[in-house]
C-alpha cells in the first residue's frame, strides 16, 4: 500500500513536468507579448526592451523553460508579470475559495445525486424514477453559466433570497480579518457567526450551479449500478431469508453499488475544478478559476503556468485519493 | 423584503442587505452607527495602487480617490483647474513653470504636503537612479508623457523655491505641460510612505485625496474610507468599496438588486435596461476618443485628395453610428472629441453618394476601383464590432463603385502592420491621455509621426502647413491662442481629408437612482467626494 502511494506520487513528477511543458509551449505559440500588454498603446521601445529583459523574455525558449522548472522545484512559481506579486502566495490566497466551492458542490452532488439514484432504482419505472432521471438530464444539459445567471436573475434580483454574487456581503468581508483565506474558517476564528452564516448563504447559488453536472451523473450511475446489484443472487437470498427491503438495499446492495459511483466522483472533481473557472466568474468569487482567466487575458505567463500546475496537481491528488478509497469501500481491492 | 437603498447598514443589528440574510442572527454584535457605503462594481481588479507605476484604468480609478494631482480636470471637461497647486505661471518662453501650492495640506499619514514633497515625487519618476525607485517600477506613463527619463526627460529639474512654491525647468517648451500635471499617474504621494514601504508602496498607498486606503483583497474588493482631514470638499459617504464582478451581465444584476451603487463596463445592449428601470440611472461619460478610417495617402489612389473626399461623402456615418453604438456614440466631424477644448464645430462632408461618384470620376475613377479595407479582429472601446463596421463601410463604398475587400489581423499584428504602412485603408482609433488637442492632432496627424515602423500617423499624411500650426501651438503656453491654432488645424485636416473621422464613443456608467452629485469626466477618472446618496 505504502509502496503504491509512493509510486503514484513519483508518477506525479513527470505528469507535472509534461503539463508545464504543454502550457509553456501553448502560451508562447499564441500571438501577443506580455511587454506590450503591460505597457498598452503607450509603449516606448526602451520600456518594452526593459520589461522583456526583466522578465527574461529575451532568453531563448528552452532556457526560459529550464529556468522555470528549476524554480518550481524550489516551490518558487515566480512573480506575476502584471502585479509583481509572488505567484505562490497569490495562489495560496485563491485556492481556499476554489477548494471551499468544490467541496461544497461535491457534497451537494453526492448527497442529492445518490438519493435521487437510490429512489429511482428502488422505485424503478415509477414517477419518482422518471422525475429523477429528467432532473439528471436537465442537470447535464444546462450550461453552468446559464443556470448561474438564471438563478441570479430569479432568486437574487426578483425574489431577493440571495445576494447575486461574492464571497459574502461587503460589510462582512470588510470586518472579518483574513487569516486562512477560507472565509468560513476565518469568520469562525473571529467568532463572527453572522459573517459565517452570510458566507454559507453566499455559497448556495454557486454551489448548486456547479453541482448540477456531477449531481446528474452521480444520480444516473447510482441508479444503474444499484439496479445491477439488485439482480444479484445474494440480494435474492437476502430477500429470501426474510430481511426487510430497506435493510437489503441499505446494508447489502448500496455498499456494493457505490464503487462505480466513487469512480465518477473522482473524475467529477476534475470537472468541478474546470467548472469553477466559469462559476467563479459568474458569481464573482476570487478563486483560482478567476485567477487563471485574468492571467490568460493579461498574457501573464508565469501566473498561468503556476495556476495550471496547481490545478493539475490537485486533480492528480484527488484521483489518487479516490483510488485509495476503493480499498476502503471494497476490501477485496488491494494494491501492491 | 424592502431593500434599504442597497447601502450596507454595517453593524445595524445584522440587517440583511439584499434580503438574503434572513438567516442572520439579529443582535449578533454590538450596535454601531450606520455607515454610508457606496460600492462600485467593475470588471477587473487594480494592478497596483501606486499611480505612477500603472497604465490601466482600474488601478487609476482607485488611486484617483486616494491621491490628488497638482492640477485637476474640471467637471465633465478636460479643462484644467486648481488641485494641490492653486496655479502655475510660465516664464516668457514657457521653459519654466512656477506652481503655487496649497498650504496646510497633509498626507493621510500626517506628512505635510509641500514643495519638497512635489520635488521628491518628480525626482523619483524622472531619474532612473533615484534611490526611491525600485525594481519593477517602470513609470511608463512618465516616459510616455514627458519624453523619457534622465537626459530624455523634458523636465530638466524641479526646484523648491519655498514651502509653497516649486519651479519646473523644461528642456524645451511642452504645450500640454499643465494638462499632463492633471493626469492621474502624476499624483503626489507621501514621501514618508514611499520610503517606509519601498517596493510595496503600491499596496500601501498614501496620498492627500478624499479617501484613505483601508484594505485590498485581490480580485475581490478594495476598501477606502473618508479622509476626515481632506483639504477640499469632504466626502459625504463613509466608505467607498471597489468590487470586482467580472461578468458584465452579472454586474448589472447586482446593480438592479441594489448590492452595488455604480457599475461600469455595461454591455451596450443593456443600456435600455438601465434606462427603463426607475431605480437606476444612466450616466454617459463624454467621449475622449476618436474612431476613424485612415487612408494611406502614400498609396494610390489615396494620394489624390478627391478620392479621399469622395469616400468621406460615400460613407453614411450617421447610420453606422446609430446601428453599432445606439445612444453611446456621436458622429465625428473632426479628430477632436466634442468635450475637449479646441474642438471645432466645422461643417462635416455631407453623405452624398452622387457627389462622391462625380469626385471619383474627376479623379479618373469613373468606375471606382478595387482596394482593401483593414479592420482589427478584436473589439476596441471606439470600435465595439470592428469587422461588422468594416462591412457596413464596404457596403457604402460598393454603392459608389469601390470594391473594398476586408482584411483583419489580431491586435498586436494589426498595430505593427499599420504602423509600418502596409495597409491601404485601415480602421483605427485613439483614446486620449491628457485632454490636450496636441495629444490627438500632433500624435495622429503630424508629419513628425509619419515614420514607418512606429507611425502614430498611419495616414502618412505630411502637411507642412499643419505641422507649422501644430508646432506653433506646442510653443504657445496661452490656451486661448492655442485654441485658435487648433481650430485652423482642424480646417486643414478637414480639407485634406487624410481620414474619415467616424465616431466619438461615450462610455455608459450605471448607477442607483439614489446617487447624486456624480459627474463623469471624459478622461475616465473622477473623485467621488461630491457623491451623495439620497432617499
Amino acid at each position: 500500500m505504502a509502496r503504491y502511494v509512493v509510486r503514484r506520487l513519483l508518477l506525479l513528477v513527470p505528469t507535472l513536468v509534461g503539463i508545464v511543458l504543454v502550457v509553456f509551449v501553448a502560451l508562447h505559440l499564441v500571438p501577443g507579448d506580455p511587454a506590450t500588454t503591460l505597457l498598452g498603446q503607450h509603449a516606448t521601445p526602451e520600456a518594452v526592451a526593459a520589461i522583456r529583459e526583466r522578465l527574461g523574455l529575451d532568453e531563448p525558449l528552452p532556457v526560459q523553460f529550464l529556468d522555470y522548472l528549476a524554480a518550481v522545484v524550489r516551490l518558487d512559481l515566480g512573480r506575476s508579470v502584471i502585479t509583481q506579486d509572488p505567484i505562490t502566495s497569490d495562489l495560496a490566497q485563491r485556492l481556499p475559495v476554489t477548494v471551499t466551492l468544490t467541496l461544497f458542490s461535491m457534497a451537494i452532488a453526492v448527497v442529492v445525486g445518490v438519493a435521487l439514484g437510490l429512489a429511482a432504482a428502488v422505485r424503478r419505472s415509477s414517477w419518482i424514477d422518471y422525475l429523477s432521471m429528467t432532473v439528471a438530464l436537465l442537470g447535464v444539459s444546462m450550461p453552468v453559466f446559464w443556470l448561474g445567471l438564471l438563478m441570479i436573475l430569479y432568486l437574487a434580483v426578483d425574489l431577493g433570497w440571495f445576494e447575486p454574487s461574492g464571497l459574502a456581503s461587503v460589510q462582512y468581508l470588510t470586518r472579518v480579518p483574513a487569516r486562512t483565506h477560507f472565509f468560513l474558517v476565518d469568520s469562525l476564528l473571529a467568532g463572527d457567526l453572522a459573517a459565517f452564516q452570510n458566507g454559507l448563504w453566499h455559497l448556495v447559488m454557486p454551489g448548486v450551479a456547479l453541482a448540477t453536472i456531477p449531481l446528474a451523473l452521480i444520480a444516473r450511475i447510482t441508479r444503474s449500478s444499484l439496479l445491477e446489484v439488485l439482480q444479484n443472487d445474494y440480494v435474492r437470498t437476502a430477500y429470501a431469508k426474510g430481511l426487510p427491503g430497506r435493510a437489503v438495499v441499505w446494508r447489502h446492495a448500496l455498499k456494493n453499488a457505490l464503487l462505480p459511483v466513487l469512480t465518477v466522483v473522482g473524475l467529477q472533481f476534475g470537472s468541478l475544478l474546470s467548472g469553477a473557472v466559469i462559476t467563479e466568474s459568474v458569481f464573482a468569487l476570487p478563486g483560482l478559476g478567476r485567477y487563471i482567466v485574468s492571467a490568460i487575458f493579461n498574457r501573464d505567463y508565469p501566473a498561468v503556468q503556476g495556476a495550471v500546475l496547481v490545478f493539475a496537481g490537485l486533480f492528480v491528488l484527488l484521483n489518487l485519493l479516490v483510488d485509495l478509497l476503493y480499498s476502503a469501500v471494497d476490501p477485496r481491492i488491494r494494491y501492491d | 423584503m424592502a431593500l434599504s437603498l442597497g447601502l450596507a447598514a454595517c453593524g445595524g443589528g445584522g440587517q440583511p442587505q439584499a434580503g438574503g440574510g434572513t438567516s442572520e442572527a439579529p443582535g449578533s454584535e454590538a450596535q454601531a452607527p450606520a455607515q454610508l457605503t457606496v460600492v462600485w462594481g467593475r470588471g477587473a481588479d487594480a494592478v497596483s495602487l501606486d499611480p505612477a507605476n500603472v497604465t490601466d484604468g482600474e488601478s487609476l480609478k482607485t488611486t484617483t480617490q486616494i491621491f490628488d494631482t497638482l492640477l485637476k480636470f474640471q467637471g465633465d471637461t478636460t479643462n484644467v483647474g486648481p488641485g494641490l497647486a492653486t496655479g502655475c505661471e510660465p516664464n516668457q518662453d514657457a521653459t519654466e513653470w512656477t506652481c503655487t501650492l496649497r498650504s496646510g495640506v497633509v498626507f493621510q499619514d500626517g506628512t505635510p504636503f509641500n514643495a519638497q514633497a512635489v520635488k521628491f515625487n518628480f525626482d523619483r519618476w524622472m531619474h532612473s537612479d533615484d534611490p526611491n525607485r525600485h525594481e519593477g517600477e517602470e513609470f511608463a506613463y512618465y516616459a510616455y508623457m514627458f519624453g523619457g527619463f534622465d537626459d530624455k526627460s523634458v523636465i530638466q529639474s524641479v526646484d523648491v523655491l519655498d514651502d509653497t512654491h516649486v519651479k519646473f525647468t523644461l528642456r524645451q517648451p511642452l504645450a500640454p505641460f499643465l494638462q499632463n500635471l492633471a493626469m492621474a499617474p502624476f499624483a503626489i504621494a507621501s514621501p514618508a510612505a514611499i520610503q517606509k514601504y519601498g517596493a510595496d508602496f503600491g499596496k500601501h498607498p498614501v496620498g492627500t485625496g478624499p479617501f484613505t486606503f483601508v484594505s485590498w483583497e485581490k480580485d475581490n474588493q478594495i476598501v477606502l474610507e473618508r479622509n476626515d482631514d481632506y483639504w477640499g470638499t469632504k466626502a459625504a459617504i463613509d466608505q467607498l468599496v471597489y468590487r470586482v464582478i467580472p461578468d458584465n451581465s452579472e454586474r448589472l444584476l447586482e446593480l438592479q438588486s441594489g448590492t452595488i451603487q455604480f457599475a461600469d463596463g455595461i454591455n451596450p445592449s443593456d443600456v435600455p435596461v438601465i434606462q427603463g428601470d426607475p431605480n437606476l440611472q444612466l450616466f454617459l461619460r463624454p467621449a475622449n476618443d476618436i474612431g476613424y478610417l485612415a487612408f494611406n495617402t502614400e498609396k494610390k489612389p489615396f494620394d489624390d485628395v478627391r478620392v479621399r473626399q469622395a469616400i468621406n461623402m460615400a460613407i453614411d456615418k450617421a447610420a453606422i453610428v446609430k446601428t453599432f453604438y445606439g445612444d453611446l456614440g456621436q458622429v465625428a466631424n473632426t479628430p477632436l472629441p466634442p468635450k475637449m477644448w479646441g474642438h471645432s464645430d466645422l461643417q462635416d462632408y455631407p453623405y452624398d453618394p452622387e457627389q462622391a461618384k462625380q469626385l471619383l470620376a474627376q479623379a479618373g475613377y469613373p468606375n471606382g476601383f478595387q482596394t482593401e479595407l483593414w479592420a482589427m479582429s478584436n473589439p476596441r472601446p471606439y470600435f465595439p464590432q470592428p469587422e461588422k463596421i468594416a462591412e457596413a463601410i464596404a457596403n457604402d463604398l460598393a454603392k459608389v463603385g469601390i470594391d473594398a475587400k476586408i482584411v483583419t489581423f489580431d491586435w498586436d499584428t494589426y498595430l505593427q502592420k499599420t504602423e509600418n504602412g502596409e495597409h491601404t485603408m485601415a480602421l483605427l482609433g485613439w483614446i486620449g491621455d491628457n485632454g490636450d488637442p496636441d495629444n490627438f492632432l500632433y500624435v495622429l496627424l503630424d508629419k513628425d509621426n509619419a515614420v514607418k515602423g512606429s507611425a502614430g500617423n498611419i495616414a502618412f499624411y505630411k502637411s507642412d502647413e499643419l505641422h507649422d500650426l501644430l508646432i506653433r501651438a506646442q510653443r504657445t503656453p496661452d490656451q486661448a491662442t492655442r485654441t485658435q491654432l487648433y481650430m485652423q488645424a482642424q480646417e486643414i485636416i478637414h480639407r485634406d481629408a487624410p481620414w474619415v473621422p467616424l465616431v466619438y464613443s461615450e462610455d455608459p456608467v450605471g448607477a442607483s437612482a439614489k446617487i447624486h452629485g456624480y459627474v463623469a469626466n471624459p478622461v475616465g477618472l473622477e473623485q467621488l467626494n461630491e457623491v451623495t446618496v439620497g432617499p
